[in-house]
């Protein structure tokens, strides 16, 4: 076989493959898996020009189908990271070339520490330097991922709507699991070290010149005044003082349904996103918000 | 290290870069073994002293049975050296599950055998490791230039033999009387690109593209996720992972032929196309094959293979098949997977002798047999045994149809790995339309997906063997 060959044919289809994904719709969903849908967002946030007036979003599968694109005429960057939790998203904001004016962070899946594996493929300085310049190697552009992609789109199905949150296997499992897990309170000393480093990355942001909120979304009302619920939000009181912090509550969770406890049916996440948005809206225009 | 980190790559590339550079086979020898070293102590550092430990037993009972001529002290020699390697393999592999069968409840026996970690490569570079030993044993199959007179030459020559970076983690096993004899200068001239080439794309797409996607779907396996699947998502994923296993295994396999041979040295075939098997005696002549050959060899052979009548070769095959098993992995499961095969084997084997073909499509019985054998991986994914009762149970019970996206994805990644079977079996392989079009498309665009398509990173599953 001839080795040149073989890799002129490489070259062409990757230029060919260079100019395809340019003529592709730039909302084209093309997420594989949960964990290739984490790259797709963290590659975009960390390539796309984040401007100070930007809004990020961090935080667990619980914001990340979140209806929230544009909150007051500023661009919104969802950093919801299935199966991981606000973590991740902070050392995605904090390792970007430019700071969002404001970042929002989840409350509720707060003890997931950072994924050491995401880290490593989403921070690896060479492999970002080579993806920031050839858009062709980057998650979002994989052509199976397209292909799938525009195969849903044809079909018309709502591949942005949580319908197949429902599918999730995870998600099937039962609701007893997680009334199980809340219905204990956290070690104080595990909540205390978790808080205390969320407290280091929060300072580190508004150090430089970030606005931080915290927000917590609606969960199964079974959930909601669970004891570990309550230590959470305790928790968080006690580390950002309500004076010196901005929050968006929780709403009554019994407006809302979820598919497994935590995660939002299709319709509530919609309702949920326009009140949060509605609430992120206000606080973004008060004159007297200041951190 | 990984084959597929940034780290290895520069580890071969400058190693590569050297090697040739170099004046004398001594010199280049030396520099693999460094670089062998590093690549095996890269994680963790402090599994080196095993491997130095494993190399210096086997260079002092090599050295032994070569220094002497009298058979019975050679006999013995070789015994201990077999029984080192094995004790050291069940010191390390084997205590947590002696240690969770034999003290399940807390004591500091059985604390203490169930914190022993299992240290990456183990079960092969023991194996290596017998294979010098009976190897030099038996003498007329081995030759060590110069062996008995120079011990530390002698070393040299065993740490490499043993802790060659390409086959050191998860093979191919690589029996000495094959290896040794390659051991000599190598000159950039002589390297066989064009095979290095192929066996480079093949191995990494299968692992990268192949494997380490179908691995994100085949996550939703593990227990307790896959209760909730439908049947037709529990035998898309199940079909998934049979391909991932080859894919995953037979890509390591592939990578380390090809970098031995940008080093000039040829590591022997370790699966050949084995979905095409119409019979599992078949199968296990094309699946992991430096494993079957040498449990054949070192084990099926020396119990008396078929030599002794119908019930010892009944005997022996399940034997070298649960003991197969177990070297997989320390738990029970493996040897029932062990067990699996040998019962497989025995049977066919009997079916055979007694004329009994119920059969008679090649395809319907390579159906079969791919079908037998990927019920049996269940076993590598749910080492649970009864999680992998549960998940057959729910194949049944659960409701039909689920996710067919999900299964769309799978048969999408799994699709390369059938292509590459029926290509194997259709293909003109020595037609001009082949090599002037076919070979260098396929390979151009293996080449592209690697580049555009590969999934997330992760351990071979080999290594946790």
């Amino acid at each position: 076989m001839n080795i040149f060959r073989a890799l002129l044919v490489a070259a062409v289809l990757l230029i060919g493959w260079s100019v395809v994904i340019r003529q592709l719709p730039e909302d084209l969903e093309t997420a594989q898996t949960l964990w290739g849908g984490n790259l797709i967002y963290a590659q975009d946030y960390l390539y796309e020009d984040v401007l100070p007036e930007d809004v990020a979003i961090v935080g667990s599968s619980l914001s990340e189908n979140l209806l929230l694109r544009e909150v007051a005429g500023r661009r919104v960057h969802r950093l919801g990271l299935a199966g991981q939790g606000v973590f991740d998203g902070l050392h995605l904001v904090a390792a970007a070339p430019r700071r969002p004016g404001t970042v929002f962070i989840e409350m509720n899946v707060v003890l997931t520490g950072e994924n050491a594996r995401f880290s490593a493929a989403v921070h690896d300085p060479a492999m970002n330097t080579i993806r920031y310049h050839l858009p062709v190697l980057r998650q979002r552009n994989q052509p199976v991922g397209v292909i799938k992609g525009w195969l849903t789109a044809q079909s018309g199905k709502d591949e942005t709507s949580p319908g197949d949150l429902q599918d999730r296997p995870i998600n099937n499992m039962s609701l007893k699991i997680k009334q199980r897990d809340y219905a204990s309170s956290v070690a104080s000393d595990t909540l205390l070290m978790v808080l205390g480093e969320l407290r280091r990355r929060v300072e580190t942001l508004r150090a430089e010149g970030v606005r931080i909120v915290f927000f917590e979304t609606p969960v199964d009302p079974s959930l909601c005044r669970a004891p570990k619920a309550l230590a959470i939000r305790k928790g968080f009181e006690e580390t950002f003082p309500p004076g010196e912090y901005a929050y968006i509550r929780q709403p009554p969770c019994a407006d809302y349904q979820t598919t497994d406890g935590h995660h939002l049916g299709k319709r509530s996440l919609a309702r949920y996103s326009g009140w949060l948005g509605e609430q992120m809206e206000e606080l973004l225009k008060e004159s007297e918000f200041n951190q | 290290m990984l084959f597929t980190s940034s780290a290895f790559l520069v580890l071969v590339v400058v190693t590569f870069v050297i090697y040739y550079v170099l004046p004398g086979k001594r010199a280049q020898v030396a520099l693999l073994i460094v670089a062998s070293f590093i690549f095996y102590a890269w994680s963790f550092p402090v599994l080196l002293l095993l491997l130095l430990g494993s190399i210096l037993i086997n260079w002092a009972v090599t050295y032994g049975i070569l220094s002497t001529t009298d058979p019975r002290r050679r006999k013995q020699l070789a015994v201990v050296g077999v029984a080192l390697n094995l004790g050291i393999l069940a010191f390390f592999k084997y205590s947590p599950l002696l240690g969770a069968t034999f003290f399940p409840d807390a004591s500091a026996v059985g604390d203490f055998l169930l914190a022993i970690p299992l240290p990456i490569g183990i079960s092969f570079f023991t194996f290596q490791g017998i294979s010098l030993v009976v190897d030099t044993y038996r003498e007329e199959e081995l030759k060590l230039p110069g062996a008995g007179a120079r011990p530390v030459g002698l070393l040299g020559t065993v740490a490499f033999y043993i802790a060659f970076f390409p086959q050191l983690i998860a093979g191919p096993i690589v029996k000495a009387h094959d290896f040794l004899p390659q051991v000599q200068k190598k000159m950039f001239g002589e390297i066989d690109w064009t095979t290095a080439f192929r066996f480079l794309v093949t191995g990494y797409f299968l692992k990268m593209v192949v494997a380490d996607n179908l691995k994100d779907f085949t996550y939703w396996m593990s227990y307790p996720y896959f209760q909730s699947l439908a049947i037709t998502d529990l035998a898309g994923l199940l079909f998934g992972y049979s391909i991932q296993i080859f894919a995953d295994f037979a890509g390591y396999s592939l990578i380390a032929i090809g970098l031995a041979r940008l080093f000039g040295y040829v590591l022997m075939d370790n699966f050949y196309f084995p979905y095409i098997s119409a019979g599992f005696s078949e199968f296990w002549r094309r699946w992991h094959i430096s494993l079957s050959t040498f449990l054949k060899e070192y084990l099926y052979i020396p119990l008396g293979g078929n030599q002794h009548g119908a019930f010892r070769t009944y005997l022996n095959l399940m034997i070298t098949m649960v003991l197969g098993g177990l070297w997989h992995g320390a738990a029970w499961s493996y040897a029932v997977w062990g067990t699996y095969h040998g019962l497989a084997l025995a049977l066919e084997r009997l079916a055979r002798d007694g004329n009994f073909r119920p059969l008679t499509s090649v395809w319907l019985r390579r159906l079969w047999v791919f079908g037998v054998v990927t019920v049996g991986w269940l076993l590598f994914r749910l080492p649970e045994f009864s999680h992998a009762l549960l998940y057959l149970q729910k194949m049944v019970t659960n409701k039909p149809v689920g996710n067919l996206e999900r299964v769309g994805m799978v048969l999408t990644y799994a699709s390369p790995v059938v292509v590459y079977h029926l290509a194997h079996l259709y293909l003109d392989r020595e037609g001009k339309v082949f090599h002037n079009y076919l070979q260098p498309l396929a390979y151009g665009t293996m080449i592209f997906l690697l580049l555009t398509n590969a999934g997330s990173s992760g351990t071979f599953i080999y290594f946790q063997f």
